[in-house]
């Protein structure tokens, strides 16, 4: 009986051990299918995620492609840029040059003329009025017509003989001293000249329209000078004689200042050229004293 | 030698055939059997009982093992036979009790009434003995044996063998004094088993020895054969065998559990490790489809671009047409809606810009306009200028010098001047000059370098004529400036000499403050850029200027404002 139950006890202890190997190996079985069913699931996943990955990249290549060429298309679309300048009348001056560029307009391809941009014109020095008449120069810049021209010239005879009537009633004459030889003022009147500057606005506003009358009164300065627009405080001039030259010390209506030697080609004080016509002649021949040699040519 | 050796061998010898051996083990025996078949069942049924216990050791002569105890089976065996034949002869039973009856009447003249009283308990109280007691009393007093043969037999010392024995009587009898015999003692218990001790007669060891003379021994094949073996095994070896013959498929089993759990962990790892791929390629996925997405958006708006930039390029190459249209008409109006105008080039020739040049040569927009300029023929021409101007630049600082001299017909009261002056510097405007005249006229053409070439002449200022800097070859230029006090401010006053021609600005010399200064002109520049626009040359300019800086902060450093 003693051998019996030890060889039962060792069989049944074998028993157990196989056993517990055999549970543990089924739950190792168990957990070798849950893997191989994660794995295969995870490669069938991998696939598919390859596949889609593919599918992304060369959809994604395709429409960068796309991109690109369009891209490219815009770029050599100059004129998409272009048109926007060119719904402008005042452009820019880099766009202007572009713009001409592009319309191939230069010296050597617009024959007898030149194009320019609008927005030029108001720097070119070019005088508008002489005396009260319409210079041919910005007749042509501007396109003026010959009915407009007389129009403006009506309007420009107007104002000066006004002012010249008012100059020559305000016009102050200092007494000449020393080396002084002429010296002469006027106050300013700024309800005067407003309303001579109205009148010179609106008349070429109604003749040429708001861009053409806005370059015109730009390049008028002279006449207006020689009007008394634009006074902001009193004009007045000293000339006097050193070591044989003629100096002029002078401000102007505008404000500004100068003290120059006086040329046979300088200016005379545009205010007042309405009280001088005659400019330096006339007004050394009024205050009695003699101009330089240089000026009898003139 | 071993006695309880020798009953396995005699056994052993048995079942290999030896009929001898079975003789010598039943003579061995037979009295022990024989007293014990006596006792229980009389002298009549002894035989009877003993040959049918040999026999049934004859039988199962296979289930004994090195470590069985032969005598101790013998006497159970009696006994249960013993109990069996009394059980199954009813008839016989008065006779069992008449035997008895008379057997403890033989006995008896010479015992004690107590030890007849214990002898129907003597069995009972023999097998509640432990075996190896059991065994140690049926040897002592059934077969006679010595203390040291007892030990021998047992495997065990004399002593041990003495105590076994005493230990046994003791036993046997607390086993009748719990049955109500509390005067048992140990001799007591000696005497009982003494005295029911009887040797078998010769007669009937010869009987029965003559009977199993003529017993095969029990076949031993097949599974009895199996038996045979394993029961001739001792514990250890059979624990031994067992544990053999078990570890085989424990190994086996662990063997399996060892794979499948490696194979199950393979698995695993490689399951993680495609997890972590495919978490790595939706990360890229998800990259991908985003990029995608804004891919698609810009795709969208591009597109969108294009298609209104192929309008607009419709759009324009109409508005060049109309353009082009209006400006060449031989009905030319101001055209409202266009932002160029046509001139004659008579006219452009008799046009001046006041300057068409900045300081730093590059041509002013009107100035290319004028010109009717390309891209390509403006860049020429500006790289001759910035050359040229370049050239004088460095000649002028190389001849440069300061002088003491004053503005003249200024009535003020001067409080400080500085004034630098720069010689006619004939030779080396005139080789620049020269150059500059061989570079615009090939870039230009005929036609517009004589429209250039008659404002060099006529104007300083106007057109190009700034750059050339003609007067600069016969003409020495000076720049004075001079610190003046009006109203009770301080006031800065500059001239610009060329030759006889002077030209005069001023300023409050609050403009030439360090930028951060409190009392600084809030819209500084205007003096500083008047002394260019008058003529200064570059060398004269930046003198002058850094001297006014100077007395400003000498002067009005210290001032919060004015």
């Amino acid at each position: 009986m003693n051998k019996i139950s030890i060889a039962s006890a060792v069989i049944l202890t074998a028993v157990l051990i196989v056993l517990g190997f055999k549970t543990s190996a089924r739950r190792w079985d168990l957990e070798t299918q849950s893997a191989r069913a994660e794995t295969e699931n995870q490669q069938l996943v991998s696939v598919h995620l390859s596949e889609e990955h593919r599918r992304l990249e060369e959809e994604h290549g395709s429409i960068k492609q796309q991109v690109s060429t369009a891209e490219e298309f815009l770029r050599s679309l100059k004129g998409s840029t272009l048109n926007s300048l060119s719904m402008r009348t005042n452009i820019p001056p880099a766009g202007a040059e572009q713009l001409l560029s592009d319309l191939g307009y230069n010296w050597n391809t617009t024959g007898d003329y030149l194009v320019v941009s609008k927005s030029s014109l108001a720097a070119f020095s070019i005088p508008a009025i002489h005396h009260t008449t319409v210079i041919p120069g910005i007749s042509e810049m501007l396109a003026i017509t010959p009915d407009e021209n007389a129009a403006i010239q009506q309007i420009t005879e107007g104002i000066a003989g006004e002012y010249a009537a008012w100059a020559k009633e305000h016009i102050q004459r200092h007494e000449p001293r020393g080396k002084v030889l002429a010296k002469y003022a006027l106050a300013f009147d700024p309800g005067f000249s407003q309303s001579l500057s109205n009148r010179l606005s609106q008349g070429l506003l109604a003749i040429l329209g708001p861009e053409r009358s806005a370059l015109f009164i730009g390049h008028s300065s002279g006449f207006m000078s020689a009007v008394g627009i634009g006074f902001s405080k009193e004009a007045n001039f000293e000339l006097t004689l050193k070591s044989e030259e003629l100096w002029i010390e002078q401000q102007s209506s505008g404000g500004g200042k100068r003290v120059c030697l006086i040329k046979e080609y300088s200016d005379f004080p545009g205010e007042f050229r309405a009280v001088f016509p005659g400019g330096w002649a006339e007004l050394a021949e009024r205050e009695h004293f003699e101009l330089p040699k240089s000026f009898s040519t003139k | 030698m071993n006695d309880r050796q020798t009953d396995f061998e005699l056994l052993r010898g048995y079942r290999s055939g030896d009929q001898s051996a079975f003789t010598a083990l039943m003579r061995r025996h037979l009295d022990l059997v024989y007293a014990t078949a006596v006792r229980k069942a009389g002298d009549m049924a002894a035989q009877e009982i003993a040959q049918d216990v040999f026999s049934a050791l004859a039988r199962k002569s296979w289930m004994f093992g090195p470590d069985d105890s032969l005598p101790a089976w013998l006497y159970r065996a009696a006994v249960l036979e013993a109990s069996h034949w009394l059980r199954g002869e009813m008839r016989r039973k008065a006779r069992e009790q008449t035997a008895i009856a008379e057997g403890l009447t033989m006995n008896a003249p010479e015992e004690s009434a107590a030890v007849n009283a214990l002898l129907p308990l003597l069995d009972e109280g023999l097998l509640s003995l432990r075996e190896k007691e059991r065994t140690a009393l049926l040897l002592r007093f059934y077969e006679g044996r010595s203390l040291r043969e007892l030990g021998s037999g047992m495997g065990i010392s004399e002593d041990t063998a003495q105590k076994r024995v005493a230990t046994a009587l003791e036993k046997l009898a607390g086993f009748f004094r719990k049955r109500g015999h509390r005067t048992v003692s140990v001799a007591l218990s000696a005497a009982l088993l003494e005295q029911s001790a009887a040797a078998a007669p010769a007669a009937v060891a010869t009987s029965l020895t003559q009977a199993f003379a003529q017993l095969a021994p029990p076949a031993a094949g097949g599974l009895l054969g199996l038996a045979a073996r394993w029961m001739s095994l001792t514990k250890v070896q059979c624990a031994g065998l067992c544990c053999a013959v078990a570890i085989v498929p424990v190994l086996w089993e662990a063997n399996v559990w060892h794979t499948t759990k490696a194979r199950a962990q393979i698995l695993t790892l490689e399951s993680e490790r495609l997890r972590i791929t495919n978490a790595e390629l939706q990360a890229d996925i998800d990259a991908l489809r985003s990029a995608l997405s804004i891919s698609q958006t810009t795709l969208a708006k591009t597109e969108d671009e294009a298609s209104k930039a192929r309008l607009g390029e419709r759009h324009y190459a109409d508005w060049k047409k109309r353009v082009h249209n209006k400006l060449f008409s031989p009905n030319y109006q101001w055209p409202e809606d266009c932002p160029f105008v046509r001139i004659s080039k008579s006219l452009a020739s008799t046009i001046q810009l006041f300057p068409g040049v900045s300081p730093e040569g590059v041509l002013l927009p009107e100035m290319r306009e004028l010109l009717g300029l390309s891209p390509n023929e403006r860049v020429q021409i500006e790289s001759s200028i910035q050359q040229h101007l370049a050239r004088l630049t460095e000649a002028m600082e190389a001849n440069i010098y300061p002088t003491n001299d004053t503005p003249i017909a200024f009535g003020g009261k001067i409080l400080a001047s500085a004034s630098w002056r720069i010689p006619a510097l004939s030779a080396e405007v005139q080789a620049s000059t020269e150059q500059l005249q061989q570079d615009l006229a090939t870039v230009l053409g005929v036609e517009r370098w004589q429209i250039v070439k008659q404002d060099i002449h006529r104007y300083s200022s106007a057109g190009l004529g700034p750059v050339f800097k003609q007067d600069l070859a016969s003409r020495p230029r000076q720049g004075i400036a001079w610190i003046y006090r009006e109203n009770g401010e301080l006031d800065v006053g500059i001239s610009s000499l060329i030759d006889q021609g002077t030209s005069v600005a001023y300023s409050p010399l609050r403009e030439f403050l360090p930028e951060d200064h409190p009392a600084r002109e809030q819209q500084p520049g205007s003096l500083t850029a008047s002394m260019r626009w008058m003529g200064l040359d570059e060398p004269i300019a930046q003198r002058l200027e850094k001297w006014l800086k100077e007395q400003a902060l000498v002067r009005l450093g210290d001032q919060n404002g004015i």
